[in-house]
C-alpha cells in the first residue's frame, strides 16, 4: 500500500509524453473538482420533498401539525386563562365570542418565587411548572399583562376555561404521542435490526419472542399493570423516586408499539441486506458497523418515518381511551382524552354540554386526521425509491 | 396480396408523469398482412411495448391516454370500441403474450382453469370440451404429459413451459393476430430457440400474423419479415428484414448493428452509439436521435424527419419498400451484395 | 432524469486524452500492454480454483428438519487464470456461473475445494484475512440500479474503497475520484449526484469505477451488460476492454450472451448445472466446440443477420434445465443431450485434455483445428 505524498513523480512513470499530458490531466482533475463542488444531486430525501409538495393535503397536515406543535410549545406565553383555576361561578358557560378579551387575570410575578433549588414550582392556577413554562409564563405577563381571552369554547363543569385547557392538553397528548412513539422506535429498530442482520437461529428466537408476545392482548395487560400500580402505597414508593403516572404510561405504550417496529424493521433490513449494494459493500472490504450505519440505516429510514407517523396516531389514541377510562393522565393533568371523558360524565338526559365533548374530540380527530395523511403523503413520496426514472 | 389484417395510423400515446406530459407513442403508422411477422425493435422507453397495449386497449389510464390515431381491424377502429366490445376481440381474434409470464397467469387457478375460462368464454364450449381441448393445446406446445400436468398451477412450471402456456392460451381461440411482447427475453437461450421455433410452426400451421416486440436483433432476423425501428416513440426506419439488415440506412439501425457482437465473427471492434438512451421528458428538438447521431446537421434541429423513401433503396418495388427517416441517411453501397454490418 | 451530458461526448476511447495506465499511484507497472489472446501463456498465474463446490442447505419443509437437501450450485469447478487474461464464463442461468464468482471472492462460502490467489489459499478466509486480498480482486454487478447504495452521492461511493483502505488523504482522494470517472467516461463534474440521477449504463460505469479505485488485479464481471440496452452494452464492453488493456487487468467475464462473451474472452469456460463442461481458448470452442452442449447453445444463440439465420441448422434441445438439487449419476447432461449413450448415464465425465479441455465421453479428440460437427455456421 504505498501512498505516495506528492502526485507528480508517480506520473513520471509513463513515457515522456504521457507524462506531459498528465500532469495537464491532474490540474485539470483539479479544476473539475472545483467545478463539481458546485453541483449538486438531488437526494432521495430532497426528490421526496419534492413530491410531497405537490401533495396539497399532506402538505396541508404538515403545516397543520407544525402549527400545533409551535402553539402547544408556546402555550405559557399566549393570553389564555390558567387552565386551572376553578370559578364555580362560571359553570357550564357555552361558548360565546364576547367577551373576546378581559383585563382580568389575576397572576403576579409575586405569587411564585424562583426557588433554584427546585426545578418545578407550582403556579396559582397553572400547576406544577418546569424552567422554561416559567420563562414563557413571565413573558406572557410581560407582554400582555392581565389581559387574557374571554371563554370562547365555554367553561366546565368547575367554569375552567375550555380553549385554555384544549391548550394545555395538546401539551401532555403530543408529548404522550411523540415519547412513547420514540421509546417504541428505539426498541424496536434496534432490536428487529439485529434479529434481521444476524439472521438464522437469533433472528428466529428474538422473532418467536415477538410473536409470544404478540399473542398477549394488551390492552388487558395495560389496565391491569395500571391499576396495580395506581395502588395508593405502591404509587407512593414510585413517586418517591420521581416516577408519576405518565411515566408508566410512556415505558407501557412504548413496549407495546415496538413489537410491530421490530417486525417492520427486521423485514426491511432482510431485504436490504440481499440488495446488492452490500453486497458490494462487502466486496470491497466494509466492515460489519459500516455496513449497517452507511449502508443499511439511512436506507430504512424512510420506512421508519412512514412508520412512525402512523404509530404517533395510534399512540395518542391509545392515551385517549385509557384517559377515557380514568387510566391515563390523571388530574388535575389534563389531556384531551380525559376532557372528553369530563364532557361525557356531564351529559344528562336533561342537558347536554356539547362543548366539552366536540372541541377535545375534534382536536384529537383533527391531528389524527392530519398525522395519517401525512402518513400517506410520506409513504407516497417516499416509495417510488429505485424505480425513479 | 389481400387487403392488411391490421392497419395502425398515426397513434399517439401519452403518459402525465411527475414531469410532464410524456409522449411515449408518437404518431407511428403501420400495417400487418395475415400470416407474416413483423417485427417492431426498439430499446427501453422506446413505446414499443406501449403501441401495442394500446391497440389493444391495455394502457393503464391514467396516467397513460391515446390521444390520436386508428387501428383498423376487419373494418372496426380498435381504439374507439368500448370496452366490452374491445374484450370480445381481445384475446379471441387478437391476442397477446408477454415477457413475463407470471404477470399474465393468475397464480390462484390451475393452468387448466385458465386456459378453458377463454375457451368456454370466446368459443362457447362445454367445460367438458374445453379442458379436452386445453389439453390438447398444451400438447400442441409440447408440453409433457399434458393431460396431468394441467391441473397444476403455474409456479410448477418452469420458465419456459410457463410461456409455453401463454402461448397455449393465446392461440386457443385460433387469433388472427398475435401481439408478442419480448416473447423469450426473460428465457434462456436454448429455451428460447425452443419458444421461437413453436411460435413459427403454430404460424405456419394457423396463419396467424404475429407483431414480434423486441430488442434483440438476433431475433429479429431470424424469425421476422418485416422490421420497424422504433426510437423515442417514433418509427425510425421500415424495411424487409433482409434490407433492413443488408442496407440499414437510419443511422440508429446502423448504430444498432454496429453495437453487436456477432457470434460467428472474432475480433470486430464494436462501435458504440454514443449517449444514452432517449429521455422522453427532455428529448431534443427535431430529430430525437440528432444528440446522439454523428451524421446530425443544424437541418436536424428544426424539423422532425418524416419516414420516407428514397428510390435507391425500394427494393422489387415490393410493397415493403425501405423507409426511413432521416434527411442524412448512410448510402446505398453500390454493389448489392456484401453486406455492411 | 439521467443527463445526455453526464458521460462526456464521443464514443469511449476515441482517441481522448486519458490518464496513465496505473493511475495516480504508480502501482506495477502493467505486464506489457500486449497480453493479448497469445502471449498470456508466460504470464504468472493469478488465480486458480480446484473443485470448487459450493452447496447450498435447504430444508422442504417439516418442523424438525427432515428431508434436508442441498443445492449443488457450484459443483466442483477448476480453472485458472493468468495475469492480463480474460476468462469468460458462460451458461444459463442457474448454472452456478455467479455463485462461483461470490465463492472466489468469499462473499459466499465454499463447501468445498481451493481457491489460490498467487499460490495462498483465501478459501475459507476469515473476513478479517480476507481484507487485504479485496484489494487485488474486485466485482462489478450485473443490476446497475441495485448495486449502487441509493442514498450515496456518487462521488462517496467511488470514494468508499479508498477509505476503507485508508488510501492517500481527503483531498488525494476527491482527486482520485474525479480521475477515475473520468477514466470510465463519466463526467466527474457530477460527482456530487445520487445513482438515481443516472441511466443504466452510466451507474454500470460507476460501479466500474468503484471497482477499479483501489487498483485491483483481478476484477469479476458478473453480467455487466446484461441488463443495459444494446446500444449501451456495446459502450460498457468496449470500456472494460480498453480498462484491461490499460490497466493490464486480468478479467473474469460472466454472460449467458455467447456473442459477447465470445468478443471479450480469452479463453472461454462452459459451465452446466454447477460444472464447466468446456473450457477451451475462445476461438477454438467457437469454431469448433466440442461438447453437445455447447454445440446446441451457440447453435441457439440467433445471430444478427437474416441470410445467415434462413441456413442454420438448429440443434434444439429438448427439456429444461434439471433442478440443481438432486445429486446425478453420469453426466448431468444425460437427459437432455442429442448423443447420449448408456455409459453417460453412469459415468460422470471429468474435464479432460490440454488446451481444449471437454467433460464428455464423446467428445471426439482434441484437434489443432478440426472442422467439427456442430461448427458455428456463417462467419
Amino acid at each position: 500500500m504505498a501512498a505516495n505524498p506528492t502526485l507528480h513523480p508517480d506520473l513520471m512513470t509513463g513515457s515522456g509524453g504521457r507524462s506531459r499530458a498528465a500532469e495537464g490531466g491532474v490540474e485539470r482533475y483539479e479544476a473539475l473538482l472545483r467545478e463539481a463542488q458546485s453541483i449538486r444531486g438531488i437526494s432521495l430525501a430532497r426528490d421526496a420533498w419534492r413530491r410531497l409538495r405537490r401533495n396539497r393535503i399532506a402538505i396541508g397536515s404538515l403545516g397543520f401539525l407544525t402549527l400545533l406543535g409551535v402553539l402547544a410549545i408556546f402555550t405559557p406565553f399566549l393570553p389564555l386563562q390558567p387552565p386551572r383555576t376553578v370559578k364555580l361561578l362560571r359553570q357550564y358557560q357555552p361558548p360565546s365570542l364576547w367577551p373576546l378579551f378581559e383585563e382580568s387575570l389575576s397572576l403576579t410575578t409575586e405569587d411564585w418565587a424562583d426557588d433554584p433549588t427546585r426545578s418545578r414550582t407550582v403556579v396559582e392556577g397553572f400547576g406544577e411548572l418546569g424552567g422554561a413554562s416559567r420563562l414563557l409564563l413571565r413573558a406572557r405577563l410581560a407582554a400582555f399583562g392581565n389581559w387574557q381571552i374571554g371563554s370562547i369554547c365555554g367553561t366546565d363543569n368547575l367554569g375552567r376555561d375550555v380553549m385554555s385547557r384544549l391548550f394545555w392538553g395538546a401539551r401532555v397528548s403530543l408529548l404522550v404521542g411523540l415519547v412513547a412513539t420514540c421509546v417504541s422506535l428505539v426498541i424496536g429498530v434496534a432490536y428487529g435490526a439485529v434479529a434481521g442482520y444476524l439472521g438464522g437461529w437469533v433472528d428466529n428466537l428474538m422473532m418467536r419472542i415477538v410473536d409470544m408476545l404478540y399473542s398477549i392482548p394488551f390492552i388487558f395487560v395495560v389496565i391491569f399493570v395500571i391499576t396495580i400500580l395506581s395502588e395508593p402505597s405502591l404509587r407512593g414508593a414510585l413517586e418517591s423516586y420521581g416516577i408519576d403516572r405518565l411515566v408508566i404510561f410512556f415505558v407501557v405504550v412504548g413496549a407495546i408499539y415496538w413489537l410491530t417496529m421490530a417486525r417492520v424493521v427486521r423485514g426491511q433490513v432482510i431485504s436490504l441486506k440481499q440488495n446488492q449494494f452490500v453486497e458490494a459493500a462487502r466486496a470491497i472490504g466494509a466492515s460489519r458497523t459500516r455496513i449497517i450505519f452507511r449502508h443499511l440505516v439511512p436506507n430504512l429510514l424512510s420506512v421508519v418515518i412512514v412508520y412512525l407517523t402512523l404509530t404517533i396516531p395510534s399512540v395518542m389514541l391509545f392515551e385517549a381511551f385509557l384517559s377515557f377510562l380514568g387510566l391515563g393522565v390523571e388530574r388535575p393533568d389534563v389531556s384531551w382524552g380525559l376532557m372528553a371523558n369530563e364532557g361525557i360524565k356531564v351529559i344528562t338526559p336533561v342537558k347536554t354540554y356539547w362543548w366539552l365533548v366536540i372541541f377535545p374530540s375534534l382536536a384529537l380527530g383533527v391531528t389524527l386526521f392530519s398525522l395519517n395523511f401525512l402518513g400517506d403523503g410520506l409513504r407516497d413520496a417516499l416509495d417510488p425509491r429505485l424505480k425513479h426514472r | 396480396m389481400a387487403a392488411p389484417l391490421l392497419s395502425v395510423t398515426d397513434l399517439a400515446v401519452e403518459f402525465s408523469t411527475d414531469e410532464g406530459k410524456l409522449r411515449a407513442v408518437d404518431g407511428i403508422s403501420y400495417s400487418l398482412n395475415p400470416g407474416e411477422t413483423l417485427g417492431i425493435v426498439g430499446e427501453s422507453g422506446s413505446g414499443k411495448s406501449v403501441s401495442s397495449l394500446a391497440i389493444l386497449g391495455l394502457v393503464p389510464y391514467p396516467p397513460g391516454r391515446v390521444t390520436s390515431g386508428a387501428a383498423r381491424f376487419d373494418g372496426v377502429d380498435l381504439l374507439k370500441l368500448r370496452p366490452r366490445e374491445m374484450s370480445r376481440i381481445r384475446g379471441r381474434r387478437i391476442s397477446m403474450i408477454f415477457q413475463d409470464p407470471m404477470t399474465a397467469l393468475n397464480p390462484f387457478l390451475t393452468v387448466e382453469r385458465q386456459l378453458t375460462e377463454v375457451t368456454q368464454r370466446h368459443l362457447g364450449l362445454s367445460r367438458q370440451r374445453a379442458q379436452r381441448y386445453a389439453i390438447e393445446m398444451l400438447e400442441r406446445v409440447g408440453i409433457p404429459s399434458a393431460g396431468r400436468r394441467i391441473f397444476d398451477y403455474p409456479h410448477q412450471f418452469s420458465g419456459g413451459m410457463r410461456q409455453r402456456v401463454m402461448i397455449a392460451m393465446a392461440l386457443s381461440c385460433k387469433p388472427q393476430i398475435l401481439f408478442a411482447d419480448e416473447p423469450t427475453t426473460a428465457l434462456d437461450v436454448t429455451i428460447q430457440a425452443q419458444i421461437l421455433e413453436l411460435l413459427g410452426e403454430l404460424q405456419r400451421a394457423e396463419g396467424t400474423a404475429i407483431v414480434l416486440i423486441t430488442h434483440d436483433l438476433g431475433v429479429v432476423a431470424g424469425v421476422c419479415q418485416r422490421v420497424n425501428v422504433m426510437y423515442a416513440g417514433r418509427f425510425v426506419e421500415e424495411a424487409n428484414v433482409d434490407d433492413l439488415f443488408a442496407r440499414p440506412r437510419h443511422p440508429y439501425t446502423v448504430g444498432l448493428l454496429h453495437s453487436i457482437p456477432r457470434l460467428d465473427r472474432a475480433g470486430e471492434a464494436l462501435t458504440p452509439i454514443p449517449g444514452q438512451p432517449p429521455n422522453l421528458a427532455a428529448l431534443p428538438s427535431g430529430c430525437a436521435f440528432r444528440d446522439r447521431c454523428l451524421r446530425a446537421s443544424e437541418m436536424c434541429g428544426q424539423a422532425v424527419p418524416p419516414l420516407t423513401a428514397d428510390g435507391k433503396s425500394t427494393r422489387d418495388g415490393v410493397k415493403g419498400g425501405q423507409r426511413f427517416a432521416c434527411f442524412h441517411p448512410h448510402p446505398v453501397p453500390e454493389p448489392a451484395g456484401a453486406p455492411t454490418p | 432524469m439521467s443527463d445526455p451530458q453526464a458521460v462526456s461526448p464521443g464514443p469511449v476511447g476515441s482517441g481522448r486524452t486519458r490518464a496513465p495506465g496505473p493511475g495516480l499511484e504508480g502501482s506495477t507497472p502493467a505486464p506489457e500492454g500486449g497480453a493479448e489472446r497469445a502471449g498470456v501463456g508466460q504470464a504468472e498465474v493469478l488465480l486458480e480454483v480446484h473443485n470448487l463446490q459450493v452447496h447450498f442447505p435447504f430444508s422442504s419443509g417439516g418442523w424438525f428438519g427432515q428431508g434436508r437437501g442441498v443445492v449443488r450450485a457450484v459443483d466442483g469447478v477448476s480453472f485458472s487464470l493468468r495475469s492480463g487474461e480474460t476468462l469468460g464464463l458462460v451458461g444459463e442461468s442457474g448454472c452456478g456461473k455467479s455463485t462461483t464468482a461470490r465463492a472466489i471472492l468469499n462473499l459466499v462460502p465454499p463447501t468445498g475445494g481451493q481457491v489460490l490467489w498467487r499460490g495462498r489459499r483465501i478459501d475459507r478466509l476469515a473476513e478479517r484475512e480476507m481484507f487485504p486480498f479485496r484489494r487485488e480482486m474486485q466485482i462489478i454487478f450485473q443490476d446497475p440500479f441495485a448495486s449502487l447504495n441509493p442514498r450515496m452521492t456518487v462521488g462517496d461511493i467511488v470514494a468508499e474503497p479508498m477509505k476503507i483502505f485508508r488510501l492517500y488523504d481527503r483531498r488525494r482522494r476527491q482527486l482520485e475520484v474525479v480521475r477515475l470517472l473520468d477514466q470510465v467516461g463519466l463526467n466527474p463534474r457530477y460527482l456530487n449526484r445520487y445513482p438515481h440521477e443516472f441511466s443504466g449504463g452510466q451507474r454500470q460505469r460507476v460501479g466500474i469505477a468503484r471497482a477499479l479505485a483501489v487498483n485491483p488485479k483481478l476484477i469479476l464481471c458478473d453480467e455487466p451488460v446484461s441488463a443495459l440496452d444494446v446500444s449501451i452494452q456495446a459502450q460498457v464492453i468496449n470500456l472494460l476492454m480498453e480498462l484491461k488493456r490499460e490497466l493490464g487487468l486480468s478479467l473474469i467475464f460472466i454472460a449467458h450472451d455467447l456473442s459477447v462473451v465470445r468478443h471479450i474472452s480469452d479463453r472461454v469456460g462452459v459451465m452446466y448445472l454447477g460444472r464447466l463442461v468446456e473450457l477451451a481458448p475462445a476461438e477454438d470452442l467457437y469454431r469448433n466446440p466440442r461438447h453437445p452442449y455447447t454445440q446446441a447453445l451457440l447453435s441457439a444463440a440467433p445471430i444478427p443477420d437474416p441470410v445467415v439465420e434462413r441456413q442454420r441448422r438448429r440443434i434444439v434441445l429438448t427439456g429444461d434445465v434439471p433442478s440443481p438439487d438432486e445429486a446425478h449419476e453420469g453426466c448431468a447432461f444425460a437427459d437432455r443431450c442429442p448423443i447420449v449413450e448408456f455409459d453417460c448415464l453412469r459415468i460422470s465425465p471429468i474435464l479432460q485434455g490440454a488446451r481444449h479441455r471437454v467433460a464428455c465421453l464423446k467428445a471426439g479428440p482434441e484437434t489443432g483445428n478440426g472442422e467439427g460437427q456442430g461448427e458455428v455456421s456463417g462467419g
